[in-house]
Protein backbone atom coordinates (compact mmCIF):
# COMPACT_ATOMS: atom_id res chain seq x y z
CA UNK A 1 0.00 0.00 0.00
CA UNK A 2 1.37 3.38 -1.00
CA UNK A 3 2.00 5.33 2.72
CA UNK A 4 -0.15 8.93 1.33
CA UNK A 5 -3.01 5.92 1.04
CA UNK A 6 -2.04 5.03 4.63
CA UNK A 7 -4.56 6.96 6.96
CA UNK A 8 -2.81 8.44 10.17
CA UNK A 9 -3.27 6.14 12.39
CA UNK A 10 -2.16 2.81 10.13
CA UNK A 11 1.14 4.79 9.36
CA UNK A 12 1.36 5.08 13.33
CA UNK A 13 0.42 1.08 13.84
CA UNK A 14 2.89 0.40 11.12
CA UNK A 15 5.93 2.28 12.76
CA UNK A 16 5.06 1.11 16.04
CA UNK A 17 4.70 -2.54 14.83
CA UNK A 18 8.07 -2.16 13.06
CA UNK A 19 9.89 -1.09 15.94
CA UNK A 20 8.90 -3.71 17.87
CA UNK A 21 9.50 -6.37 15.35
CA UNK A 22 12.67 -4.96 16.13
CA UNK A 23 13.18 -5.08 19.56
CA UNK A 24 11.44 -8.59 19.80
CA UNK A 25 14.69 -9.62 17.82
CA UNK A 26 16.95 -7.59 20.41
CA UNK A 27 17.18 -4.39 19.22
CA UNK A 28 17.20 -2.21 22.52
CA UNK A 29 17.99 0.74 20.57
CA UNK A 30 14.44 0.89 18.34
CA UNK A 31 13.07 -1.28 21.40
CA UNK A 32 13.39 2.70 24.07
CA UNK A 33 12.32 4.13 20.63
CA UNK A 34 9.49 3.00 20.88
CA UNK A 35 8.66 2.91 24.00
CA UNK A 36 9.61 6.58 24.76
CA UNK A 37 6.45 6.78 21.43
CA UNK A 38 4.34 4.75 23.95
CA UNK A 39 4.89 6.84 26.80
CA UNK A 40 3.66 10.03 25.54
CA UNK A 41 0.74 8.21 23.79
CA UNK A 42 0.26 6.08 27.36
CA UNK A 43 0.31 9.55 29.33
CA UNK A 44 -2.52 11.17 27.00
CA UNK A 45 -4.71 7.90 27.01
CA UNK A 46 -4.36 7.57 31.23
CA UNK A 47 -4.64 10.80 31.96
CA UNK A 48 -7.65 11.47 29.43
CA UNK A 49 -9.64 8.38 31.05
CA UNK A 50 -8.50 8.52 34.00
CA UNK A 51 -8.94 12.29 35.13
CA UNK A 52 -9.54 11.73 38.75
CA UNK A 53 -6.05 10.83 39.08
CA UNK A 54 -3.13 12.92 40.02
CA UNK A 55 0.28 13.65 37.84
CA UNK A 56 2.00 10.97 40.16
CA UNK A 57 -0.74 8.03 39.65
CA UNK A 58 -1.04 8.95 36.00
CA UNK A 59 2.96 8.14 35.63
CA UNK A 60 2.51 5.23 38.24
CA UNK A 61 -0.43 3.62 35.87
CA UNK A 62 2.17 4.72 33.36
CA UNK A 63 4.78 2.65 34.37
CA UNK A 64 2.89 -0.37 35.01
CA UNK A 65 2.05 -0.10 31.78
CA UNK A 66 5.75 0.03 30.50
CA UNK A 67 6.34 -3.07 32.41
CA UNK A 68 3.11 -5.30 31.69
CA UNK A 69 4.14 -4.30 27.57
CA UNK A 70 7.62 -5.82 28.67
CA UNK A 71 6.47 -8.90 30.64
CA UNK A 72 4.63 -9.93 27.54
CA UNK A 73 6.21 -8.91 24.24
CA UNK A 74 6.85 -12.40 23.20
CA UNK A 75 2.83 -12.42 22.66
CA UNK A 76 2.72 -9.72 20.16
CA UNK A 77 2.39 -11.67 16.76
CA UNK A 78 4.55 -9.72 14.42
CA UNK A 79 1.34 -10.31 11.48
CA UNK A 80 -1.15 -8.38 13.22
CA UNK A 81 -1.85 -4.65 13.97
CA UNK A 82 0.08 -3.61 17.13
CA UNK A 83 -2.04 -0.92 18.58
CA UNK A 84 -5.06 -3.36 19.71
CA UNK A 85 -2.24 -5.53 21.47
CA UNK A 86 -1.02 -2.49 23.16
CA UNK A 87 -4.37 -1.30 23.89
CA UNK A 88 -5.80 -4.52 25.62
CA UNK A 89 -2.75 -3.97 27.78
CA UNK A 90 -3.33 -0.69 28.96
CA UNK A 91 -7.42 -1.18 29.17
CA UNK A 92 -6.11 -4.78 31.54
CA UNK A 93 -3.79 -2.34 33.48
CA UNK A 94 -5.78 0.63 33.76
CA UNK A 95 -8.76 -0.89 35.17
CA UNK A 96 -6.34 -3.14 37.87
CA UNK A 97 -5.30 0.69 38.60
CA UNK A 98 -8.68 1.72 39.14
CA UNK A 99 -9.58 -1.21 41.21
CA UNK A 100 -6.61 -0.20 43.35
CA UNK A 101 -7.21 3.36 43.34
CA UNK A 102 -11.19 2.89 44.79
CA UNK A 103 -9.79 0.87 47.42
CA UNK A 104 -7.14 3.04 48.87
CA UNK A 105 -9.53 6.02 48.37
CA UNK A 106 -12.23 4.02 51.06
CA UNK A 107 -9.31 3.20 53.09
CA UNK A 108 -8.17 6.69 53.69
CA UNK A 109 -11.75 8.37 54.00
CA UNK A 110 -11.95 5.87 57.22
CA UNK A 111 -8.45 6.87 58.01
CA UNK A 112 -9.47 10.67 57.56
CA UNK A 113 -12.24 10.44 59.76
CA UNK A 114 -10.60 8.00 62.58
CA UNK A 115 -7.69 10.77 62.94
CA UNK A 116 -9.91 13.87 62.85
CA UNK A 117 -11.80 12.00 65.67
CA UNK A 118 -8.90 11.94 67.26
CA UNK A 119 -7.92 15.31 67.16
CA UNK A 120 -11.16 17.12 67.76
CA UNK A 121 -11.34 18.71 70.50
CA UNK A 122 -14.88 19.38 70.64
CA UNK A 123 -15.44 16.12 70.25
CA UNK A 124 -13.78 14.60 72.90
CA UNK A 125 -15.82 17.16 75.31
CA UNK A 126 -18.13 14.42 76.54
CA UNK A 127 -17.17 13.24 80.11
CA UNK A 128 -17.45 9.76 79.10
CA UNK A 129 -14.38 10.08 77.05
CA UNK A 130 -11.49 8.63 77.82
CA UNK A 131 -9.04 10.50 75.05
CA UNK A 132 -5.43 11.19 76.63
CA UNK A 133 -3.76 13.49 74.32
CA UNK A 134 -0.76 12.79 76.04
CA UNK A 135 -0.62 9.33 74.62
CA UNK A 136 -1.63 10.32 71.48
CA UNK A 137 0.91 12.29 71.45
CA UNK A 138 3.65 10.13 72.74
CA UNK A 139 2.06 7.93 70.17
CA UNK A 140 3.02 10.08 67.35
CA UNK A 141 6.00 10.53 68.26
CA UNK A 142 7.22 6.83 68.86
CA UNK A 143 6.01 6.18 65.19
CA UNK A 144 8.76 5.98 62.31
CA UNK A 145 10.24 9.50 61.23
CA UNK A 146 8.52 8.87 57.96
CA UNK A 147 5.12 8.31 58.80
CA UNK A 148 5.73 10.65 62.27
CA UNK A 149 6.39 13.23 59.39
CA UNK A 150 3.33 12.66 56.98
CA UNK A 151 0.86 12.14 59.87
CA UNK A 152 1.99 15.72 61.55
CA UNK A 153 2.35 17.44 57.69
CA UNK A 154 -1.09 15.97 56.50
CA UNK A 155 -3.25 16.16 59.36
CA UNK A 156 -1.80 17.99 62.12
CA UNK A 157 -0.82 21.23 59.78
CA UNK A 158 -3.15 20.31 57.12
CA UNK A 159 -1.12 20.39 54.49
CA UNK A 160 -2.37 19.32 51.02
CA UNK A 161 -0.85 16.22 49.38
CA UNK A 162 1.03 18.26 46.84
CA UNK A 163 2.43 20.63 48.98
CA UNK A 164 3.77 17.93 51.70
CA UNK A 165 5.39 15.86 48.26
CA UNK A 166 7.25 19.43 47.67
CA UNK A 167 8.66 19.89 51.18
CA UNK A 168 9.49 16.61 51.66
CA UNK A 169 10.38 15.04 48.22
CA UNK A 170 9.02 12.19 48.71
CA UNK A 171 6.26 10.81 46.22
CA UNK A 172 2.78 11.35 46.87
CA UNK A 173 1.98 8.29 46.88
CA UNK A 174 4.75 7.03 49.48
CA UNK A 175 2.71 10.03 51.39
CA UNK A 176 -0.63 8.11 51.47
CA UNK A 177 1.01 4.59 52.45
CA UNK A 178 2.83 6.39 55.35
CA UNK A 179 -0.05 8.05 56.35
CA UNK A 180 -2.29 5.03 56.05
CA UNK A 181 0.59 2.92 58.30
CA UNK A 182 0.85 5.83 60.45
CA UNK A 183 -2.93 5.86 61.55
CA UNK A 184 -3.12 2.21 61.54
CA UNK A 185 -0.40 1.84 63.88
CA UNK A 186 -1.46 4.62 65.90
CA UNK A 187 -4.85 2.94 66.35
CA UNK A 188 -3.43 -0.10 67.56
CA UNK A 189 -1.17 1.99 70.24
CA UNK A 190 -3.92 3.60 71.71
CA UNK A 191 -6.55 1.05 71.77
CA UNK A 192 -3.71 -1.32 74.02
CA UNK A 193 -3.33 2.00 76.16
CA UNK A 194 -6.68 2.15 77.07
CA UNK A 195 -7.61 5.47 74.77
CA UNK A 196 -10.88 6.07 72.87
CA UNK A 197 -9.84 5.14 69.58
CA UNK B 1 11.95 6.01 49.14
CA UNK B 2 13.07 7.30 45.64
CA UNK B 3 10.94 6.51 42.83
CA UNK B 4 12.03 5.67 39.56
CA UNK B 5 11.65 8.06 36.65
CA UNK B 6 9.97 6.91 33.18
CA UNK B 7 12.96 7.77 31.26
CA UNK B 8 14.98 5.53 33.69
CA UNK B 9 12.34 2.64 33.84
CA UNK B 10 12.79 2.72 29.71
CA UNK B 11 16.48 2.99 29.82
CA UNK B 12 16.70 -0.58 32.09
CA UNK B 13 13.43 -2.03 29.81
CA UNK B 14 15.57 -1.22 26.94
CA UNK B 15 18.77 -2.89 28.53
CA UNK B 16 16.89 -5.89 29.64
CA UNK B 17 15.29 -6.43 26.09
CA UNK B 18 16.72 -9.56 24.96
CA UNK B 19 15.81 -11.32 22.02
CA UNK B 20 12.33 -13.02 22.89
CA UNK B 21 10.34 -15.80 20.81
CA UNK B 22 7.47 -15.23 19.39
CA UNK B 23 4.98 -17.35 21.12
CA UNK B 24 3.17 -19.97 19.38
CA UNK B 25 -0.02 -19.43 18.34
CA UNK B 26 -2.73 -20.46 20.46
CA UNK B 27 -3.78 -24.03 18.58
CA UNK B 28 -0.08 -24.78 18.15
CA UNK B 29 0.30 -24.58 22.22
CA UNK B 30 -3.07 -26.44 22.42
CA UNK B 31 -1.39 -29.32 21.10
CA UNK B 32 1.82 -29.10 22.53
CA UNK B 33 -0.11 -29.26 25.58
CA UNK B 34 -1.88 -32.88 24.52
CA UNK B 35 1.62 -34.26 23.55
CA UNK B 36 2.55 -33.49 26.56
CA UNK B 37 -0.31 -34.29 29.22
CA UNK B 38 -2.01 -36.89 26.69
CA UNK B 39 0.65 -39.71 27.83
CA UNK B 40 0.79 -39.04 31.18
CA UNK B 41 -3.32 -39.57 31.18
CA UNK B 42 -2.72 -42.79 28.90
CA UNK B 43 -0.56 -43.94 32.06
CA UNK B 44 -3.04 -43.53 34.61
CA UNK B 45 -5.51 -45.11 33.25
CA UNK B 46 -3.30 -48.08 32.37
CA UNK B 47 -2.35 -48.41 35.82
CA UNK B 48 -5.98 -48.53 36.41
CA UNK B 49 -6.11 -51.17 34.68
CA UNK B 50 -8.08 -50.89 31.14
CA UNK B 51 -11.50 -52.13 30.88
CA UNK B 52 -12.07 -55.68 30.04
CA UNK B 53 -14.30 -54.92 27.02
CA UNK B 54 -12.46 -52.58 25.27
CA UNK B 55 -11.40 -54.05 21.84
CA UNK B 56 -15.10 -54.49 21.61
CA UNK B 57 -16.12 -51.17 22.76
CA UNK B 58 -13.33 -49.51 19.94
CA UNK B 59 -16.05 -51.20 18.03
CA UNK B 60 -18.71 -49.16 19.53
CA UNK B 61 -19.74 -46.35 17.41
CA UNK B 62 -21.44 -44.86 20.49
CA UNK B 63 -18.74 -45.06 22.60
CA UNK B 64 -16.12 -43.60 19.78
CA UNK B 65 -17.98 -40.56 19.38
CA UNK B 66 -18.46 -39.97 22.83
CA UNK B 67 -14.33 -40.15 23.04
CA UNK B 68 -14.06 -37.98 20.30
CA UNK B 69 -16.15 -35.29 21.26
CA UNK B 70 -14.34 -35.23 24.85
CA UNK B 71 -11.21 -35.06 23.03
CA UNK B 72 -12.53 -32.33 21.12
CA UNK B 73 -13.66 -30.61 24.24
CA UNK B 74 -10.30 -31.04 26.35
CA UNK B 75 -8.35 -29.53 22.85
CA UNK B 76 -10.67 -26.66 22.02
CA UNK B 77 -10.94 -25.86 26.09
CA UNK B 78 -6.87 -25.72 25.98
CA UNK B 79 -6.91 -23.79 22.85
CA UNK B 80 -9.81 -20.98 24.71
CA UNK B 81 -7.34 -20.95 27.45
CA UNK B 82 -4.18 -19.81 25.24
CA UNK B 83 -6.16 -17.17 23.38
CA UNK B 84 -6.83 -15.77 26.76
CA UNK B 85 -3.82 -14.67 27.22
CA UNK B 86 -3.02 -12.90 23.41
CA UNK B 87 -3.80 -9.04 24.23
CA UNK B 88 -6.16 -7.88 21.68
CA UNK B 89 -7.31 -11.77 21.02
CA UNK B 90 -11.41 -11.64 19.43
CA UNK B 91 -14.00 -12.64 21.91
CA UNK B 92 -15.53 -14.11 18.49
CA UNK B 93 -12.70 -16.41 18.49
CA UNK B 94 -12.80 -17.50 21.76
CA UNK B 95 -17.03 -17.88 21.77
CA UNK B 96 -15.94 -20.31 18.76
CA UNK B 97 -13.57 -22.33 20.29
CA UNK B 98 -15.83 -22.84 23.58
CA UNK B 99 -18.90 -24.41 21.74
CA UNK B 100 -17.28 -28.14 21.93
CA UNK B 101 -16.53 -27.85 25.01
CA UNK B 102 -20.38 -26.41 25.84
CA UNK B 103 -21.79 -29.33 23.52
CA UNK B 104 -19.35 -32.10 25.82
CA UNK B 105 -20.66 -30.48 29.43
CA UNK B 106 -24.11 -30.14 28.11
CA UNK B 107 -24.19 -34.09 26.85
CA UNK B 108 -23.06 -34.99 30.27
CA UNK B 109 -25.41 -33.59 31.91
CA UNK B 110 -28.30 -35.07 29.73
CA UNK B 111 -26.48 -38.05 30.00
CA UNK B 112 -26.98 -37.71 33.91
CA UNK B 113 -30.69 -36.58 33.34
CA UNK B 114 -31.14 -39.79 30.93
CA UNK B 115 -29.69 -42.70 32.79
CA UNK B 116 -31.88 -41.72 35.72
CA UNK B 117 -34.62 -41.30 33.56
CA UNK B 118 -34.55 -44.65 32.63
CA UNK B 119 -32.97 -46.49 35.19
CA UNK B 120 -35.50 -45.07 38.02
CA UNK B 121 -35.46 -47.05 41.19
CA UNK B 122 -33.06 -49.67 39.83
CA UNK B 123 -30.41 -47.17 39.32
CA UNK B 124 -26.75 -47.81 40.89
CA UNK B 125 -26.57 -45.99 44.44
CA UNK B 126 -24.62 -43.00 43.83
CA UNK B 127 -22.09 -43.32 46.57
CA UNK B 128 -21.33 -46.83 44.12
CA UNK B 129 -18.97 -44.06 41.77
CA UNK B 130 -17.17 -42.74 44.89
CA UNK B 131 -13.99 -44.11 43.34
CA UNK B 132 -14.37 -42.17 39.84
CA UNK B 133 -14.17 -38.68 42.01
CA UNK B 134 -10.30 -38.95 43.13
CA UNK B 135 -9.44 -40.84 39.84
CA UNK B 136 -10.42 -38.00 37.75
CA UNK B 137 -8.71 -35.47 40.10
CA UNK B 138 -5.09 -37.33 39.97
CA UNK B 139 -5.77 -37.82 36.01
CA UNK B 140 -6.45 -34.55 35.87
CA UNK B 141 -3.78 -32.94 37.83
CA UNK B 142 -0.49 -32.79 36.13
CA UNK B 143 -2.35 -31.75 33.02
CA UNK B 144 -3.72 -28.87 34.91
CA UNK B 145 -0.04 -27.67 36.20
CA UNK B 146 1.37 -28.12 32.49
CA UNK B 147 -1.21 -26.11 31.27
CA UNK B 148 -0.64 -23.86 33.77
CA UNK B 149 3.03 -23.33 33.56
CA UNK B 150 2.59 -22.65 29.77
CA UNK B 151 -0.60 -20.55 30.11
CA UNK B 152 2.03 -18.33 32.17
CA UNK B 153 3.84 -17.02 29.71
CA UNK B 154 0.64 -15.17 28.24
CA UNK B 155 -0.63 -12.37 29.09
CA UNK B 156 -3.10 -12.67 32.61
CA UNK B 157 -5.88 -10.79 31.37
CA UNK B 158 -8.17 -12.57 33.11
CA UNK B 159 -6.70 -15.16 35.29
CA UNK B 160 -9.54 -17.12 36.61
CA UNK B 161 -11.67 -17.15 33.14
CA UNK B 162 -7.88 -18.51 31.33
CA UNK B 163 -7.01 -20.45 34.15
CA UNK B 164 -10.12 -22.15 34.58
CA UNK B 165 -10.54 -23.41 31.11
CA UNK B 166 -7.19 -24.78 31.86
CA UNK B 167 -8.80 -26.86 34.39
CA UNK B 168 -11.91 -27.67 31.93
CA UNK B 169 -9.09 -28.97 29.56
CA UNK B 170 -7.39 -30.68 32.21
CA UNK B 171 -10.79 -32.40 33.35
CA UNK B 172 -11.34 -33.40 29.89
CA UNK B 173 -8.70 -35.06 29.38
CA UNK B 174 -8.57 -36.89 32.51
CA UNK B 175 -12.71 -37.94 31.73
CA UNK B 176 -11.39 -39.44 28.71
CA UNK B 177 -8.27 -41.43 30.27
CA UNK B 178 -10.92 -42.67 32.31
CA UNK B 179 -13.07 -43.60 29.76
CA UNK B 180 -10.85 -46.28 28.89
CA UNK B 181 -11.00 -47.68 32.21
CA UNK B 182 -14.55 -48.16 33.44
CA UNK B 183 -16.32 -50.87 32.08
CA UNK B 184 -19.71 -49.99 33.92
CA UNK B 185 -21.53 -47.05 33.29
CA UNK B 186 -24.49 -45.37 34.32
CA UNK B 187 -25.74 -42.46 36.77
CA UNK B 188 -23.68 -43.06 39.49
CA UNK B 189 -20.20 -42.70 37.22
CA UNK B 190 -21.83 -39.62 35.13
CA UNK B 191 -22.62 -37.80 38.35
CA UNK B 192 -18.76 -37.76 39.90
CA UNK B 193 -17.16 -37.76 36.79
CA UNK B 194 -19.44 -34.00 36.19
CA UNK B 195 -18.29 -33.41 39.65
CA UNK B 196 -15.18 -33.59 39.32
CA UNK B 197 -14.86 -31.71 36.17
CA UNK B 198 -16.84 -29.01 38.21
CA UNK B 199 -14.17 -29.29 40.70
CA UNK B 200 -11.26 -29.10 38.48
CA UNK B 201 -12.44 -25.94 36.86
CA UNK B 202 -13.82 -23.76 39.56
CA UNK B 203 -10.31 -24.71 41.89
CA UNK B 204 -8.33 -23.79 38.71
CA UNK B 205 -10.12 -21.11 38.35
CA UNK B 206 -9.33 -19.72 41.92
CA UNK B 207 -6.30 -20.61 41.54
CA UNK B 208 -5.89 -18.23 38.01
CA UNK B 209 -5.53 -14.77 40.61
CA UNK B 210 -2.43 -16.49 42.29
CA UNK B 211 -0.85 -18.13 39.48
CA UNK B 212 -1.15 -15.73 36.66
CA UNK B 213 -0.12 -12.19 37.75
CA UNK B 214 1.92 -9.29 36.35
CA UNK B 215 4.96 -9.20 37.08
CA UNK B 216 5.38 -5.63 38.74
CA UNK B 217 9.33 -5.92 40.51
CA UNK B 218 11.68 -3.83 38.82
Amino acid sequence: MVPSAMNAHESADAQLAALMRQAQVGDQQAYATLLRDLTRRLRRVVAHMRSALGTDDVEDVVQEILLSIHQVRATYDPTRPFMPWVLAITRNRMADAARRHVRRARREIADSELLAAFCDTDANADGDDTLDYESLRRAIAALPSGQRQAIELLKLQGMSLQAASDATGQSVGALKVATHRAVMSLRKTLKGTGSRA
Amino acid sequence: MRRTSTDELIHQLAADAAPVQVRRHPSALALLWLAGALPYVAVVAFALAPRGDLVAMLGDARFVLDAVLTLGAAVASAVAAFLTTVPGYERRALARWLVAPTIWIVSMGAGCVADWVVAGDHAMPISAGLHCFPAILVAGAIPAVFIAILLRRGAPLTPSLTLGLGGLASAALADLGLRFHHSETGLALLVWHSFAVVVLFATAGIAGRVVLTWRTAR
